[in-house]
């Protein structure tokens, strides 16, 4: 035993409490030099000083000893990153140095966390015993609220023991400290889920599904913030992330702008941006790196793929969303990637409802069967973390938002096998004003109605009741129903709301009651005209040729009144090389700025940026070309005949002077599909073959001239008979190197 | 002439190369009790379907056949590594999004609602592959994409695809060589990453696949011999491609017959690979593999409980007040005499005077009487 252990005896034994070593919090005390991989030793104890006392006889076998490698097999890990949370005091260390941890009394909970709480001590006991690791003491816990009655706290002081008086004012002092935790906690954990329904023109339907977590990260206690997400965040020093899954296009012309001005919804394929703290810009990528590693683990996706020939530090186009206090802001780091050829699927959904409270065996997100989901005409899930103004507060959204056929779907339901059969003829309504209609030719009419459908219909299920840890939403309701003019629903919803010329139906969900929402047949007026977006952008590619290939991008304003302000993010792959001297603009002079970030070769890819503004009611034309560098036989990928994927050009409409309260608009282009100069991939095998068999017939004739001479039969016979041959059996080489010597000499 | 220091060191040296003799023939004789018995505390599926492209559909429902049975009998996502080359589920030739079906009855989604892929699309390569097998990741790499076996763990590796004479196509575009699985299969086996290995393939040609394995205790099988295909079975019309072949879909008949703990054996599976049935010749090699196939489970490979007796010492009484006995894998007795079967990692419970055994191991015996009811728990 050295000797600070020898002076944590002796203070336990209470021989020399001048011996105590000393925190700042009661006892604790960290033991070696800071630095360097050493031993822990936690040890909790009972609270009281007897039996703090009694644990001196056996002091040397209970403080247990964890080998800093194991850290993480033991789960100390919730320990040692603790401070200060949620109401509760835990001491705080990190695995660099040796110490000790006593911590008396020390979990002061509110009554809701206690459960969490046992589990947790429960859980750390047994990890230890299965280390063989046994505590030779107990494990209490005091709770404070409602359940314990009257709130008490109790410190149990560092000898010696204050006079009664100083006592009282510390339990004084102790107790608000509690109530402020307990209510601060009070206000930073909380769950909300809330569905909207919104009818859209040509008879579909838009459901949003949004989930908002709020906690804290600095906590080890996750009672509602998703822990595999957190920890993830934690250790990567994210700050901030936009992760999105989207499959589907988004019909602006029909549906209007996106649902919350664009900002959940990514491009084609998965796209990730993010904010991360790092002292050095090195690290930062390393964070970014294993951020993608981990993402990938948890969601299903190739995330891991997303390398830096794939990153860009956006300038304009995104900025930090979330509330940043006392953080420098040249230690925070944007990044941007996108996958646009990855898919969406049911593996991507599993994780994504596995992060939320009810999993998605209660309240809405029970409706999210990825057979319906996936069978829609546009998908998007999102997941955005941003930080809160709160201490290590992050709030965490996860939206998906579907665009379901209507009518598609009441058909698919309507067939026995869910294959969709061609509608007999007699059931088609046919345009009567056409020439040639007849009996048997018919012109095909859309159906002026909107079908009505219920929750059932287009989910398969209806809502089993509402989810227990979701609060109830005082504004919004659970669900909600959204038109342009009131209809009759089934049920009748709480009350109708207008919000900026559209009726808000509300529904709030009961406990165990199953919900099911039936939407009548309605004239379109009810659903349409939508909101119209506020930019319209296309981009395509141009003259092919197998080595060169233009991008043309079409901007237009819709709006007759006021200009438009916009940055457009390009991110391209490294094998494509634009050439700036060919950029053109169809109006001369809107560029107000340009970042351009040529690619270096298998490094890093081009990162465009420029600020447009586009007058009103008019169109933008931009042109360049670029050229398609060849690429070496490994790096095409297994199916290169199909093309590569460009991802997607991210418009943000930048705020002007008279709309700065508004977010934002955002929208993104489709990706596109770059065909590249694809070698046949079975040429080098035959090249192979064939160079092997010129040079077999090569080298062979030549051998064989070399070192074969050629006689006639007869000469053969002769020599068999006796005669010999006439002249000498030498090789030609042996006669070309007879000549030389012969000339040597 | 020769120093102390010398004759220590001879000494030393050879009583080192006696104890090892006398431990070579005491490790025989628990080698050859262990074998007999199936001596896995843990179990790992590795199923691959290495076929890009839609009209490989039914690789891809051959693969999610297996994952779906080895998930029924137990084994739990996170230690099933499922790679998928391509995106057949929500591709959009696929007229019944988010479902994958190997049967034209289409009774069965196998997609499911919550499914897992771990490698995915272009992960799908020949290298991931070998890392996976020989734990060699980069640096992140998620728990979720690596296999995590041990010395205990019996592993199934499930492929399918393309294949010829000693290769399996990845992707289209690349290959695996049966050396190249006997070298990672030998490497697993020196790293301690299997204790038992099934190797089970469904390809043209697929029993060459297995011909060069050089490591024990590996069973492998695979759906046809040298210069042979391997034919799918039968054909949805509504999704217009095959759904799946014929070895998978007779293995998969029989499977599904299988509980959870069952008794089956692979001998069993194995009879039922006829030509009249599979149109190839299924082969088995048991070359290596200690234990006659006759005696291994179903359940051995394809499912994830682990039958544990817990018994409890003779007389021993749990006590006013009940208590919790669970078995340390150390301390398991070579010899049982009853009692309660349990799953992995679950406590017993006694009731207040319960008695629930017999026991007789000294250790255990004196544990108990010293009051020890925690006896720590089995994996």
């Amino acid at each position: 035993m050295n000797a600070w252990w020898k002076k944590v005896a002796r203070c336990l034994k209470r021989k020399k409490s001048s011996d105590c070593p000393r925190g700042r919090r009661g006892i604790i005390q960290r033991k070696g030099k800071g630095k360097g991989r050493g031993r822990w030793a936690v040890l909790v104890t009972r609270g009281t000083r007897r039996e703090v006392k009694n644990y001196d006889d056996r002091s040397a076998s209970c403080h247990l000893a964890v080998d800093c490698r194991t850290k993480e097999a033991i789960n100390l890990k919730d320990i040692s990153s603790t401070s200060q949370c949620s109401g509760m005091r835990a001491y705080k260390g990190a695995c660099g140095y040796k110490g000790i941890i006593i911590a008396h009394h020390e979990y002061m909970v509110s009554d809701r966390l206690v459960p969490a709480l046992v589990h947790h001590l429960e859980e750390m006991r047994r990890i230890l015993r299965f280390h063989g690791v046994l505590l030779p003491f107990q494990l209490s816990l005091w709770c404070v609220g409602q359940r314990a009655g009257t709130p008490q706290v109790r410190t149990t002081p560092p000898t010696p023991h204050p006079p009664r008086r100083l006592r009282w004012i510390a339990m004084a002092l102790a107790l608000v400290l509690l109530l402020g935790l307990l209510l601060a906690h009070g206000a930073t954990a909380f769950y909300a889920e809330h569905l909207q329904l919104s009818p859209l023109p040509a008879n579909s339907v838009l459901a949003s599904f949004s989930f908002q977590t709020n906690g804290s990260i600095s906590c080890s206690h996750y009672d509602l913030l998703p822990r595999p997400l957190a920890q993830v965040l934690q250790h990567t020093q994210t700050k901030e992330l936009h992760l999105s899954f989207l499959a589907g296009r988004w019909d602006d012309q029909k549906w209007g702008a996106l649902p919350d001005s664009g900002h959940r919804t990514g491009g084609n394929g998965v796209e990730l941006w993010a904010v991360l703290e790092a002292p050095a810009e090195r690290l930062s990528e390393k964070r970014w790196l294993e951020l993608n590693q981990a993402l990938s683990g948890l969601f299903c996706a190739s995330l891991n793929t997303l390398d830096m020939k794939r990153t860009i530090r956006p300038i304009f186009s995104f900025q930090p969303e979330g509330a940043y206090r006392g953080v420098n802001e040249s230690s925070l780091h944007v990044f941007h990637g996108a996958l646009p050829r990855e898919t969406v699927c049911t593996e991507n959904l599993t994780p994504f409802l596995k992060l939320l409270p009810c999993k998605g065996r209660a309240g809405i997100s029970a409706l999210l069967d990825g057979r319906r989901i996936f069978d829609a005409q546009f998908q998007s899930m999102s997941i955005t973390v941003l930080p809160t103004t709160e201490a290590g507060g992050v709030s965490v959204t996860q939206q998906i938002d579907v665009v379901i056929d209507v009518s598609r779907t009441l058909r698919k339901r309507a067939s026995d096998n869910g294959i969709i059969k061609p509608r007999p003829g007699e059931e088609m309504a046919c345009d009567e004003a056409k020439g040639y209609h007849n009996g048997d030719t018919c012109f095909p009419v859309e159906n002026r109605e909107n079908l009505g459908w219920s929750l059932e219909e287009i989910f398969g299920k209806s809502v089993p009741g509402r989810c227990p840890f979701a609060r109830e939403h005082a504004g919004r309701g659970d669900v909600s129903y959204v038109v342009n003019k009131k209809v009759d629903l089934e049920p009748q919803p709480l009350d109708w709301k207008e919000s900026s010329g559209r009726q808000i139906a509300r529904y709030s969900l009961e406990d165990t009651t199953p919900f099911t929402l039936l939407s009548p047949q309605h004239p379109p007026s009810v659903a349409g005209p939508p909101t119209p977006p506020p930019i319209l952008a296309s981009r395509s590619l141009t003259h092919h040729t197998p080595s060169r290939a233009g991008m043309h991008l079409t901007l237009h304003n819709p709006s007759p009144s006021s200009p438009l302000r916009i940055s457009y993010l390009e991110s391209l792959p490294w094998f494509l090389k634009p050439y700036m001297h060919t950029f053109h603009t169809s109006i001369p002079g809107v560029i107000e700025e340009m970042y351009f970030l040529p690619a270096k070769n298998r490094e890093r890819g081009t990162h465009l940026e420029i600020l447009v503004t586009i007058p009103a009611g008019s169109t933008v034309e931009v042109d360049w070309e670029f050229e398609k560098y060849i690429l070496r036989y490994i790096e095409y990928p297994s199916d290169a005949n199909r093309g590569f994927d460009i991802a997607p050009a991210v418009i943000t409409v930048l705020p002007t002077d008279t709309m700065t309260n508004d977010t934002p608009y955002q929208m993104r282009t489709t990706s596109l599909l770059l065909t590249m100069p694809t070698p046949d991939f079975s040429m080098p095998y035959n090249v192979i073959i064939l160079t092997s068999t010129v040079l077999a017939l090569a080298f062979g004739s030549i051998f064989n001239l070399l070192v074969r001479r050629f006689v006639l039969v007869k000469d053969i016979k002769a020599a068999a008979a006796g005669a010999g041959v006439k002249k000498p059996r030498v090789s030609v080489l042996k006669r070309i190197f007879g000549k030389l010597k012969r000339k040597k000499e | 002439m020769y120093g102390l220091r010398y004759w220590i060191r001879c000494v030393w040296v050879s009583l080192c190369v006696l104890s090892v003799c006398l431990a070579d023939g005491q490790d025989e004789g628990r080698a050859e009790e262990f074998l007999s018995k199936g001596g896995h505390t843990n179990n790992w599926a590795v199923l691959v379907s290495t076929s890009r492209f839609w009209f490989n559909y039914r690789h891809m429902a051959n693969t999610l056949g297996m994952y779906r049975t080895v998930k029924r009998l137990g084994i739990p996502d996170s230690q099933i590594i499922l790679m998928l080359a391509d995106d057949i589920a929500c591709n959009p030739r696929n007229v019944l999004p988010a479902s994958i079906f190997n049967s034209a009855s289409r009774s069965l989604d196998l997609y499911g609602p919550s499914i897992e892929v771990d490698y995915r699309g272009y992960e799908v390569t020949v290298e991931n592959f070998i890392r996976l097998l020989t734990g060699r990741h980069e640096e992140g790499v998620p728990k979720s994409k690596r296999l995590g076996s041990d010395e205990r763990s019996n592993v199934l590796v499930y492929m399918t695809g393309h294949g010829g004479d000693e290769f399996l196509k990845f992707q289209d575009s690349e290959e695996i060589s049966a050396w190249d699985l006997a070298d990672a299969f030998a490497q697993m086996w020196e790293k301690k990453r299997y204790h038992e290995l099934l190797f089970m393939t469904d390809t043209c040609q697929a029993n060459t696949l297995y011909t060069h394995f050089y490591s024990p205790n590996i069973l492998a099988t695979g759906s046809s011999a040298i210069g042979e295909s391997s034919y799918s079975h039968h054909a949805d019309a509504d999704i217009g491609v095959a759904v799946i072949d014929r070895y998978t879909y007779y293995n998969l008949e029989f499977l599904e017959k299988v509980e959870r703990g069952g008794r089956e054996t692979l001998g069993e599976l194995f009879e039922g690979y006829t030509w009249e049935r599979i149109h190839s010749t299924a082969g088995v090699r048991t070359e290596g593999f200690a234990r006659n196939v006759d005696k291994v489970r179903i359940t051995d490979f394809f499912g994830g409980d682990v039958g544990v007796e817990v018994g409890v010492p003779e007389g021993f009484n749990a006590g006013e007040g009940g208590g919790e006995i669970r078995v340390n894998e150390s301390e398991v007795p070579s010899r049982w005499t009853s009692v309660t079967k349990l799953n992995v990692g679950k406590p017993v419970l006694f009731q207040p005077g319960d008695e629930q055994g017999v026991l007789d191991t000294p250790k255990w015996a004196a544990a108990m009487r010293r009051g020890r009811k925690s006896i720590a728990l089995l994996h």
